[in-house]
């Protein structure tokens, strides 16, 4: 029986996590002849097979080490316990004592949090097979390379060309985007569940904003909501419905016309619903409405009419409530995180210290009232 | 007449990190570049295919380049090339002659995807010729030689500064650019 110590998301035994292929293959190179072609059915990357000694190797998409699946000859030891040995109640009580998140179905448990899954035998209460796996393997990045198992909303932006303008004063938006953005070429995209649905900055870019600078609003402004935006341009006609509240916000979709002629694929199911956050759907936005703002400003142009002017003056609005960007270009992402994790280890520090302090300072008084007497 | 074949490259961000000797030209790409940066896009008549700098680039620009300098260094000829992306299979048969290329693309979509592959089988192939269908790669070109000169990884091995070279001779194959940079 092989030994194998799980470092959670560092190493099982001598492989570490995020090797390459031909570095697994080479630390198994004894059991050469053994191994076999599989795969995982939603992977592109085939798995490496070890039938007779129960294994299973998982490749990401990189081709790199993701996952390992156990049976019962080999020993998997976390916590100086061989989870393949313990009972299935047993097993459940390692792995929820220390990741209360590890989700429980029906003989079958998995830990985000520690890379365990494990699923037990029929009709009694062994361990059928573990798999220990890297952070993020059964997310869509790393290891799944279709994005269906977590749904998302992106927007990337164009880049815009700079003109010279014949004039400062424009009756409405249309009229200042055909000419602001004539020459800029590039398109922006919508990436709806990582289908690119196309907008073009003369024709499409004033009524997306237009059109949901409003709903914007109100998602920033109300923990829940419900709101109907429908976008018609020369290039696109569809239509959101967009619901959220404070434990949820999801988006469903009707794609009747959009560029290369996706609407099948957009009107699919599970593609045409978006789950996603309030501040993740409002941060893809910032970029955006900053492009239309500064095209505006730069060029000091004024608008006639009302709705123009009232839509410039909620983008400026939003653009100062907004804190965070896009995805795509949220750089300060990793610093924010960071700094969090500082700010709560202080914050920690800090109870730890007072709490001591007027611990002493309540022994004192005691022993003082003690003393006293 | 709107171009049957055209690329607009992203605006990526490189990621200057150390690159270990041993790395190959196909495994630098989800070191060097980030998950959660601006992809670019291919359109296959006018259809978007999303081909992001770390998963796209590594699974297909290796084979990509060795096929296209073939195309340029030869009068015609053949080649089967699987295209992969994050959410589709292209299974393309390239043959040129005399400067013009026909791809025939095969799509499959992912799970749940299919209905964007078929929406590309609809379309049928495509005919561009070879300077045009090496101007539109260009660009994206550029970046990852940029990229791989700004972690000092161009000449890292031998097999990293093949394709670099490779990569130069397409970019020297014609004076143009994509459609969408090229000046009037």
């Amino acid at each position: 029986m092989m030994d194998f110590e799980l470092k959670p998301f560092q190493s099982i035994g001598e492989l570490n996590f995020g090797s390459a292929r031909s570095s697994v293959r080479a630390t198994f190179a004894a059991y050469e002849n053994e191994r076999e072609n599989g795969s995982l059915k939603i992977s592109n990357m085939p798995s490496d097979l070890y039938p007779t000694l129960g294994w299973a190797v998982h490749y990401s998409k990189y081709d790199t080490f993701g996952a390992m699946e156990f049976d019962g000859r080999s020993k998997v030891v976390y916590n100086a316990k061989n989870l393949l040995e313990l009972s299935w109640d047993e097993l459940k009580s390692t792995l929820l004592s220390k990741d209360p998140k590890s989700r429980v179905s029906d003989g079958h448990i998995i830990s985000h949090q520690l890379g365990i899954s494990a699923t037990k035998k029929p009709f009694n209460e062994e361990i059928e097979r573990v798999c220990v796996f890297e952070r993020d393997f059964f997310t869509a990045n790393k290891g799944l390379p279709h994005p269906s198992s977590a749904t998302s909303f992106r927007i990337q932006v164009g880049f815009i060309e700079d003109v010279e303008l014949s004039k400062k004063e424009y009756e409405t938006l249309e009229e200042a985007a055909s000419e602001l953005f004539l020459p800029t070429k590039e398109k922006g995209f919508l990436l709806w569940n990582t289908i690119p649905v196309s907008f073009d900055y003369r024709e499409d870019f004033h009524v997306l904003l237009a059109n949901m600078v409003t709903t914007i609003w109100s998602i920033y402004y109300s923990e829940r909501g419900d709101a109907l935006c429908t976008f018609h341009t020369k290039n696109l006609d569809f239509a959101w419905r967009i619901q959220w509240n404070p434990e949820s916000f999801y988006i469903d979709s009707e794609w009747r016309k959009v560029n290369g002629g996706l609407e099948k694929i957009l009107n699919s199911d599970p593609i045409s619903r978006i789950y996603t956050t309030r501040r993740d759907f409002l941060a893809e936005w910032k970029l955006p409405m900053a492009q239309l703002y500064q095209a505006v400003k730069s060029k000091e142009i004024t608008f006639v009419d009302l709705d123009a002017q009232d839509v410039y003056l909620q983008v400026e609005s939003l653009l100062e409530s907004i804190e965070q960007r896009g995805v795509f270009y949220d750089d300060h992402e990793e610093e924010r995180i960071a700094e969090q994790r500082r700010r709560r280890n202080k914050g920690i520090k800090q109870v730890i210290i007072y709490g001591g302090i007027l611990l002493v300072g309540l022994l004192s008084w005691y022993l003082l009232t003690l003393w006293r007497k | 007449m709107k171009p049957t074949f055209y690329i607009q490259p992203g605006h990526v961000t490189v990621q200057r990190i150390k690159v270990n000797e041993a790395t190959t030209f196909r495994e630098i790409f989800p070191l060097i570049f980030r998950e959660n940066d601006e992809s670019a896009f291919i359109f296959w008549k006018e259809i978007p295919i999303r081909f992001h700098y770390t998963f796209e680039c590594f699974a297909n620009l290796d084979r990509l380049i060795t096929v296209m300098n073939e195309m340029i260094d030869t009068e015609q000829g053949n080649e089967q090339f699987t295209f992969l992306t994050d959410a589709l299979v292209g299974n393309w048969s390239l043959n040129w002659k005399n400067d013009e290329l026909t791809i025939q693309a095969h799509w499959i979509g992912n799970k749940d995807y299919d209905e964007y592959a078929n929406t590309l089988n609809e379309v049928g192939e495509i005919i561009v010729p070879i300077k045009t269908f090496c101007a539109e790669w260009k660009l994206l070109l550029v970046q990852v030689l940029n990229s791989l000169d700004a972690v000092g990884a161009a000449k890292l091995n031998e097999g990293i500064s093949q394709k670099v070279a490779e990569i130069g001779k397409i970019l020297q194959s014609t004076d143009a650019i994509g459609i969408l940079y090229a000046k009037k």
